[in-house]
């Protein structure tokens, strides 16, 4: 069986800065949403826990979910329940989009379709069936790698066309091969995905999707992250309860710019010192090294958030 | 909202004030208020035309269509008269044992005879009433009440049939009460269309019916238009029309009416439903906008011959028990739209999807005026359809499981769909909110692995001599050098 999740062999999920800032981002608006009035607690988890669960962890370990599963295409499916952190996580090894019938409407969901690939028409039919399935109150995260598609070589025409074979109906008629440059790609990509998202929904009564992420970052490639809520009237105006200020990267629109994470190299010195001067004043730099104004405006945005590493002996 | 910028000045010139020039609802109110006092002094005739409404009214229907519509007329006797009722029709449909079937002569009967020379359809389905008949049944459409619990929703299919298959027809119908006879030469009756009075169609009063079981009507279509002959001669309408109407009907057929076509007793045609044994189908049961929906998707029961047929597989899809969709594999009911099913692919062979709308007031189904599609902008399909895709979804994954692109597993899905029993709607349904799955069961890990590789015809041809086997096959030489390979070098 082949594995979606490959990315897994490459790079330990663990040292992922942008992902985790990411994970971190969720959470702490998974705890405001708590404060509005959801009962995130309550929700079942269902992610693609892949062998490491990290998002398992932080939501058992600071929200308090306690009903998890995990679904992962994958050739060991030995090593990945081995792997599970608690015994209320249930694994299962085949395709997501199986499952997402099965996810129950007396309950609601947090949904994270944690894809490492490029877009492709099984995504956007798991997409499909999951806003048709979730429960309203339910929140869906959808990723996607964002890189070109295809090998190195491959140009703009040849993008388009893995865009029109894909998602041919959820383009805009007559597309041009100059409207497919690289940096166009996650935009592309997250209106394709905005359609499938209404499709998905389309002829359902009284909910509606409300954006609450779009987040792009890269730990090697570009990764564009889009995710919302199934909200009904009174969902939307609990959501109103959310201050913009305290999360400055929500989106409630998923054509607006993405919030994009980047996180700077820095040492662990480096990392001391700056942090000591957080939340800085507009311009201001260290002086005991270089670092740009650009570079310290990034830190700020997402040092809350920034993952320690070190290494443990044990 | 405004006009665009000519037909705004158009307005104005000719003092029409629009929404948007108004700035107020005073202003707006005192608008309509003058233009209100003025009567008009000349009116346009905007009346039908009885040409207009033939040409348009049979230009798109089937000679089978019709038939079924007369059908669905005789059917409607049986609401008015007999008390059936269509939204309730799912009791008899999922009754568990099934157990409603009635014998033959219990059965109102509908015989339907066709020729070159004349289409006619009797049947002792209760009959029409006379002031039905004089207030509503040859009226184009129904009026607000006139629909309530009909097959015939529109109130067009009685007359589109007359008009379509031939130009003379009678019609006598007898009731428990009352009874009449109408006689009609259409192309006389279209030479006068001056008023709406020339809209009337002839009645007579006659007897009414000894009793229930001989109430009923007849209808004789003569005086057969061309290509409705040619159609008859053909050596198709046999086949088309038994095989429409055992399936548009199936639900009908043997519990409610029997249908005789040309001396032939119509067969109710059966879904072949099946489930994996020890498996569950998917099932999902939910009102809608005053509709209530049933959704089945399953894999089928294998025929005599243990073969699935691609024919019946699909989506079928029953309005108040009447199939307007059978075996569908098209974008009509999602297959090959984007994000929602897959083009249907022989893979697909033994898939089964069934949905039921039941409605007390037909118009909120989402049927196509000669009932054998599906309106697609019909506000409850656009609602229904992505739960028919969530239902439907494991079943094709199942499915494609059958066929791995990688070799190593005996896929274990192939072994499940060996072992399916039959199943019945009523066993289905009493199951509600399942999602299709089959039982657990260990994958049985393939012990071989085909090996295939190229060799050159000049060695092949001097092993054979070395084995003084000219005839060898490469597939022989194949196992044997292999086997030699293992033996020398100890390894087995």
């Amino acid at each position: 069986m082949s594995s979606l999740s490959e990315s897994f062999r490459r790079v330990h999920y663990e040292f992922r800065p942008a992902k985790q800032v990411e994970r971190k981002m969720l959470l702490e608006t998974f705890q405001k949403l708590m404060e509005a009035g959801f009962s995130i607690a309550d929700y079942q988890y269902t992610g693609m826990g892949s062998i490491y669960f990290i998002d398992f962890i932080l939501l058992h370990r600071y929200i308090g979910i306690s009903r998890f599963l995990s679904v992962e295409k994958s050739d060991i499916p030995k090593r990945v329940k081995f792997n599970r952190p608690f015994k209320l996580v249930r694994t299962e090894i085949g395709d997501i989009a199986d499952y997402v019938p099965h996810l129950s409407s007396d309950l609601q969901h947090v949904l994270w379709l944690d894809f490492d690939s490029v877009l492709r028409e099984s995504i956007l039919s798991t997409v499909l069936l999951s806003c048709s399935q979730l429960s309203p109150g339910s929140i869906l995260l959808v990723t996607v790698d964002v890189e070109p598609p295809g090998p190195p070589e491959d140009g703009p025409e040849d993008w388009m066309n893995h865009f029109l074979e894909e998602a041919g109906d959820y383009l805009w008629p007559e597309p041009n091969p100059a409207d497919f440059s690289k940096s166009s790609l996650p935009e592309i990509n997250a209106r394709i995905l905005d359609k499938a998202i209404r499709s998905g929904l389309e002829g359902r009564e009284n909910v509606g999707f409300c954006p609450l992420f779009k987040f792009v970052y890269a730990d090697g490639h570009k990764m564009l992250s889009l995710g919302g809520m199934i909200a009904r009237a009174d969902d939307k105006r609990k959501l109103r309860k959310l201050h913009k200020a305290e999360l400055p990267f929500l989106r409630n629109d998923l054509s607006s710019h993405p919030y994009e994470i980047r996180v700077p190299c820095i040492t662990r010195k480096e990392r001391l010192y700056l942090d000591a001067a957080m939340p800085c004043r507009q311009g201001w730099k260290p002086k005991d090294f270089e670092l740009d104004e650009e570079e310290v405006k990034q830190y700020k945005t997402i040092y809350r958030y920034y993952p320690a590493y070190t290494e443990m002996l044990f | 909202m405004g006009l665009p910028a000519g037909l705004f000045e158009t307005a104005r010139l000719k003092g029409v004030r629009h929404f948007s020039q108004c700035n107020t609802s005073q202003d707006l109110f005192s608008a309509k208020e003058k233009e209100g006092t003025k009567m008009p002094e000349e009116y346009a005739d905007a009346r039908p035309r009885k040409n207009f409404f033939i040409q348009m009214f049979t230009k798109d229907i089937s000679l089978e269509e019709c038939i079924m519509d007369l059908i669905d007329n005789s059917i409607d006797g049986l609401v008015r008269s007999r008390g059936l009722k269509l939204a309730a029709i799912s009791k008899s449909i999922f009754a568990k044992n099934g157990n409603t079937k009635r014998t033959e002569q219990d059965l109102p009967t509908v015989r339907v005879s066709y020729s070159k020379k004349a289409v006619e359809i009797s049947d002792n389905c209760g009959g029409i009433d006379l002031e039905y008949a004089r207030t509503e049944a040859f009226n184009f459409g129904h009026g607000p009440e006139g629909r309530k619990g009909l097959v015939g929703v529109y109130g067009v299919g009685l007359k589109r049939a007359l008009f379509k298959i031939g130009d003379e027809f009678r019609v006598e119908s007898r009731t428990v009460d009352n009874g009449f006879s109408c006689h009609l030469i259409v192309s006389e009756w279209l030479k006068k269309d001056s008023s709406l009075e020339d809209w009337r169609v002839p009645l007579e009063a006659t007897g009414k019916a000894k009793g229930p079981k001989e109430a009923g009507t007849t209808i004789q279509i003569t005086n057969l238009h061309e290509e409705v002959q040619m159609r008859l001669e053909g050596g198709t309408i046999d086949t088309t029309l038994y095989r429409s109407v055992s399936r548009s009907f199936s639900f009908f057929l043997d519990k409610y009416v029997r249908i005789i076509l040309n001396g032939k007793v119509v067969k109710p045609f059966r879904i072949p439903l099946g489930q994996p044994t020890a498996g569950k189908a998917s099932v999902e049961e939910f009102d809608q906008d005053g509709v209530r929906v049933r959704i089945i998707a399953t894999i089928a029961e294998k025929d005599e011959k243990g073969r699935y047929d691609q024919d019946l597989a699909g989506w079928y899809v029953a309005c108040n028990g009447r199939m307007v969709l059978d075996a569908n594999k098209t974008t009509t009911s999602g297959w090959g739209r984007l994000g929602r099913m897959p083009t249907f692919q022989p893979k697909y062979r033994s898939f089964i999807g069934i949905v039921f709308f039941e409605a007390e007031d037909p118009l909120l189904l989402p049927w196509t005026t000669n009932k054998r599609d599906l309106n697609k902008e019909s506000m409850i399909y656009l609602r229904v359809r992505n739960r028919m895709m969530a239902a439907a979804r494991p079943v094709l994954s199942f499915l494609n499981r059958q066929y791995p692109s990688e070799r190593g597993e005996e896929p274990i899905e192939r072994e499940i769909s060996r072992k399916v029993e039959r199943v019945s709607l009523g066993d289905l349904v009493s199951r509600k909110g399942t999602v299709f799955e089959v039982p657990p069961t260990a994958r049985k890990v393939k012990t071989t692995t085909r090996v295939q590789y190229d060799a050159k015809n000049e060695d092949l041809e001097k092993i054979r001599k070395h084995l003084r086997k000219p005839s060898m096959g490469a597939n022989r030489i194949g196992e044997h050098t292999f086997q030699y390979f293992v033996k020398q070098e100890g390894l087995s």
